[in-house]
């Protein structure tokens, strides 16, 4: 199915996939997002935007997650070229347009890289753990693993409703559905909806039957725990992003004076 | 915000609500990325869909906070897993605490049609306003993406919510009549 092996990646973590960033603990890599996107608003010099973003794409390469990574990074720079391209067509002037556009996109790729190099290396569960460690309501949690458990399986059910108007000779392509929006309205959104109504009905009662509260006091086989990889990695991110900074603000003085 | 009042059954169908808002959402903006790199695109298509799902969840529950829990865990998602961009992560927490705050204090809770249709419009005027001013921080070039650019996408999605939440509306009837949903 398309819809869901295009989610999976995110949804889902393959558990033969295992690195030192895999290994490290949420909350330092969360800790590494935020510090990474802070930092990219600072940094005012390209080259150190560029710098950053080398620092990132060797943790990928670390982390052995650089091959699936890539289609998304393509996407995000073919983007920046068309960008840069439509710019320059405007305004009949491709200096300009390079100018005005590259320090936006190295920011917005330094941020896409350190999401993506989070998003591919902690599993969704991992991450509710990590969120439910730092005192976020037990409630939302458990919204947040519902949902990430049921994006592929709602996917592979549209997947199945699609499927079965096909078998009834009805193919929507998009003109169709513009043309005649009640054969999706009527065929697609209402069993799609009656299906997660039920979905729903049955993990509450499934979870109330099991004495669920809110997801209080729950217990986990696996605990998170900070260990020295943490402390390390945590280490080196901030004394490099200090260099930087650093490097960055000096030679911007230098420019003003 | 009191958490708890909220069921099992409540968050359940929050988080099922949010999947299919979160399939919606990226169906729609791919689909239009494949067409125009123009940015605020995006946030207009997926406006009219998002808004069909979010009023339908907002009905079946009909308790403020509602739309919060949605935009908290909608940002996380969209934060931390797909597409990973932090910033989303402000933008639908304020989308959603705004239109909570607007329904408790004309409403007080939801369930009129008018208040799904005023919740989803809000929350896409403030969604556009923040996302939409966010670049600048990032260097985007103010000649690409100009205030009244910005304001016109803002006017433009919070009518695409308001139609959207109309419709969801419409969907919540038809299901009530079905008996998927309690009256």
């Amino acid at each position: 199915m398309i819809i869901e092996s295009f989610f999976s990646p995110f949804t889902a973590q393959n558990p033969e996939e295992d690195s030192m960033v895999h290994r490290l603990d949420p909350r330092t890599k969360m800790g590494l997002l935020l510090g990474v996107t802070l930092l990219s608003v600072y940094l005012d010099n390209i080259i150190f935007l560029l710098t950053l973003e080398m620092v990132l794409i060797v943790l990928t390469v670390i982390s052995r997650t650089f091959r699936s990574m890539m289609r998304f990074l393509l996407l995000f720079f073919t983007f920046g070229i068309i960008s840069v391209v439509v710019l320059a067509l405007i305004t009949d002037n491709l200096n300009y347009s390079l100018v005005s556009f590259s320090p936006f996109f190295a920011r917005f790729g330094v941020m896409i890289t350190a999401g993506l190099l989070f998003a591919f290396t902690t599993s969704p569960n991992n991450l509710a753990r990590a969120l439910e460690k730092m005192r976020f309501p037990a409630p939302l949690s458990f919204t947040l693993t519902i949902t990430l458990r049921y994006i592929p399986t709602l996917a592979r059910e549209a997947g199945a409703i699609m499927n079965a108007l096909k078998l009834r000779g009805i193919n929507l392509s998009l003109w169709d559905i513009i043309r005649k929006p009640s054969y999706f309205y009527r065929g697609m959104i209402i069993p799609l909806l009656i299906r997660t109504l039920k979905l729903s009905d049955e993990i509450a009662i499934a979870a109330e039957s099991r004495g669920f509260n809110g997801g209080k006091g729950r217990s986990s086989l696996n605990t998170l725990k900070i260990g020295v990889n943490d402390l390390f990695f945590a280490v080196f991110m901030v004394m490099s992003g200090f260099i930087l900074l650093f490097m960055d603000k000096a030679s911007l003085l230098k420019i003003g004076g | 915000m009191n958490l708890k009042k909220f069921t099992t059954r409540d968050l359940t169908f929050i988080g099922m609500i949010i999947a299919l808002m979160f399939i919606v959402q990226a169906v729609t903006i791919l689909g239009v990325s494949a067409f125009t790199p123009f940015e605020p695109a995006k946030s207009v298509a997926s406006a009219f869909f998002v808004s069909i799902v979010i009023a339908i969840g907002l009905a079946k529950v009909g308790k403020i906070g509602t739309f919060t829990i949605i935009g908290v865990v909608n940002g996380i998602i969209c934060g931390f897993i797909m597409p990973a961009f932090l910033p989303l992560l402000p933008t639908t927490v304020l989308g959603g605490l705004a239109a909570d705050a607007v329904i408790k204090i004309k409403y007080g809770e939801y369930g009129v049609r008018n208040s799904l249709i005023t919740a989803c419009g809000i929350n896409q005027l403030v969604e556009t306003f923040v996302i939409l001013t966010v670049p600048f921080f990032f260097g985007f070039s103010q000649t690409i993406l100009t205030p009244t650019l910005i304001l016109v996408s803002a006017l433009i999605t919070t009518t695409l919510g308001v139609l959207g939440g109309f419709v969801g509306s419409k969907i919540v009837q038809e299901l009530k009549k079905a008996g998927a949903i309690g009256e």
